[in-house]
């Protein structure tokens, strides 16, 4: 399993979708099997508008950080 | 055995007249495949039970029954009240044999009945003679004029029985209800090996309303062992599609990048399924029916399935999600192995074994070897969750999650006694056939009661639970063995530190 933590807002905790679907929230680790995954957040208002990459080798003391920023 | 071999010939002399009868219905134009099941416990302090139940004919459904009732006769109290362990049981993933108590249990839980009645699966299905009936079935000349004239196909026996016996005429629509356990009736892609799980995801897959179909079709599906049965065929309308589909991007992203196939295989090829039989762009096949036969020929445990549910985000069961969001905090995994060992002269034998011994090994060898792959595929994924409850950035809701990996396997009974040596021996003797002999119903049921009883990690979850069981099978002590999942998790787990 691998592990990554989707930082935005804490005042505007999000749905977090791996590949359209969700997987959990913003502000905490989440754990993904690994593979290339898309990631986006519910609703609008945040940019960029996906993150997409590889989710591999990370370690639950070293999740993979993914940042968005509100708009 | 004599009547074995009228039915199978019976059934043979028919196999080149039986008409093919597509068993699902196309989504008309607006309709869709809702999932309105959920997986998550309605009290953080209840856990969520995962089952998968093996095949292996009516062994299997009454082993799988055994340990349902052990667990309805097991009673703890949580914050939102009283319990019976079978009311956390929340999916179960089913093959053949398997899939009979899995149907039934799942049509028939309900708060009125929170043992999901399996006394009545016991008088009505368990207790009788089944293979009188499909013999005689076979041997009837209305059904010989049904296979040749009628659409009435070998399998069309089998769905006749269950639905007379247990299903009347339930549909899947009466399964997938909120607050039942998801059931995940798996059967064979016979063209492909692929596993079909009956679930409304795969159902989008093929354009078909999964409401509809039967429940005794779905399950005669799951257990149309080859050649004795026909297959449960469906036709794919997923050409010109006008039903309301759920969003397959997650199925395009797998295929079209470099990385799934090497990161990831089974989601790899679980996409290009999908894609496959969407006639999506690219297919690897080009798929305009499917032909159903026993879910053991792909995965005799059930454990592809109960994979996916695990930790597949695209997956209705949406576990990962649970678990990601701290819902889960007890996850409970029972695996139902009703594999026997029956026995063979082959090893007493100085000649050369014959072509009748060959073919009984090529029947079960690959289904027995890819059963203990399937095995081993799953307590690997246990440990790498176990492993995922562990956060040291101390943020992680899932941090502190408690993972239960229960087995239950005739291979598990211990020869240290006479007694137990000769339960195992019996064990292992026991058929597989839709017919168990009074004394057969009660040996499989005596074993799955003390092997659970005997669990590491169940008896760990009842000491948690501070849970009261049934009595003993046996006087016997169960090993002083620690449950694994539990000590790896607790071993490594790091505590949240304060804010």
């Amino acid at each position: 399993m691998e592990y990554i933590r989707v930082h935005f807002d804490l005042r505007d905790i999000r749905d977090v979708l791996a590949n359209g679907n969700v997987v959990g929230q913003t502000e905490t680790e989440l754990t993904l099997p690994p593979n290339f995954y898309r990631i986006t957040l519910s609703g609008t208002g945040y940019s960029p508008a996906s993150w997409s990459g590889v989710v591999s080798g990370t370690t639950p003391s070293q999740p993979l950080p993914i940042r968005f920023t509100k708009l | 055995m004599h009547r074995g071999w009228l039915f199978a010939c019976c059934a043979l002399l028919c196999a080149a007249c039986a008409a093919t009868r597509f068993e699902n219905t196309p989504l008309q134009a607006g309709q869709s495949n809702p999932e309105k099941r959920s997986i998550a416990p309605p009290s953080p302090d209840r856990p969520a039970i995962l089952m998968t139940f093996s095949g292996g004919g009516s062994r299997a459904a009454a082993l799988a029954q055994s340990v349902l009732r052990e667990m309805a006769g097991t009673r703890y109290r949580a914050a939102d009240g009283p319990h019976a362990l079978t009311e956390d049981v929340k999916l179960i993933s089913s093959v053949s044999g398997g899939s009979v108590t899995a149907g039934w249990f799942g049509l028939h839980r309900d708060p009125a009945h929170p043992d999901g009645d399996l006394d009545g699966l016991r008088e009505n299905f368990l207790t009788r003679d089944n293979m009188k009936e499909l013999e005689l079935e076979a041997v009837d000349p209305i059904t010989w004029f049904r296979l040749t004239f009628g659409g009435f196909s070998r399998i069309g026996a089998l769905e006749a029985l269950l639905d007379d016996r247990l299903f009347h005429r339930a549909t899947l629509a009466e399964l997938n209800q909120p607050g039942k356990p998801f059931i995940v009736l798996n059967a064979t892609d016979m063209a492909g090996g692929d596993t079909f799980a009956l679930v409304p995801r795969r159902f989008d897959d093929v354009c078909s309303n999964h409401d509809v179909l039967p429940l005794a079709t779905a399950v005669s599906a799951s257990a149309a062992f080859p050649i004795l049965l026909t297959p449960v065929s469906f036709q794919n309308f997923s050409v010109s599609c006008v039903g309301r589909l759920r969003d397959g991007q997650w199925i395009a992203i797998d295929l079209f990048n470099p990385y799934t196939p090497y990161l990831n295989l089974p989601e790899y090829r679980d996409a290009r399924y999908s894609n496959d039989l969407r006639h999506g762009p690219n297919p690897f096949r080009d798929i305009d029916y499917v032909y159903l036969l026993d879910g053991g020929l792909a995965d005799n445990l059930g454990t592809r399935s109960l994979r996916s549910a695990l930790i597949a985000p695209y997956d209705d069961a949406g576990v990962l999600h649970a678990i990601n969001d701290g819902r889960i905090r007890s996850l409970v995994i029972i695996v139902v192995n009703a594999r026997s060992d029956p026995p063979n002269n082959v090893y007493q034998q100085p000649e050369r074994p014959g072509i009748v011994s060959m073919v009984k090994t090529v029947a079960s060898v690959p289904i027995d070897a890819n059963t203990a792959n399937s095995q081993i595929a799953l307590s690997g994924l246990l440990g790498e969750l176990a492993n995922a409850t562990v956060s040291t950035g101390g943020s992680a809701k899932f941090a502190g999650m408690k993972i239960y990996g229960i087995t239950i396997d005739f291979d598990q009974i211990p020869a240290d006694t006479q007694a137990h040596r000769d339960m195992r021996d019996a064990a292992k003797r026991l058929p597989t056939s839709w017919t168990l002999t009074p004394p057969q119903l009660q040996l499989t049921e005596t074993v799955g009661r003390f092997l659970l009883h005997r669990d590491p990690c169940y008896r760990a979850l009842i000491a948690d639970l501070r849970a009261s069981p049934p009595p003993a099978v046996t006087e016997a002590e169960a090993p002083a063995i620690p449950c694994t999942t539990k000590i790896e998790m607790e071993k490594r787990a790091v505590p949240k530190p304060s804010s």
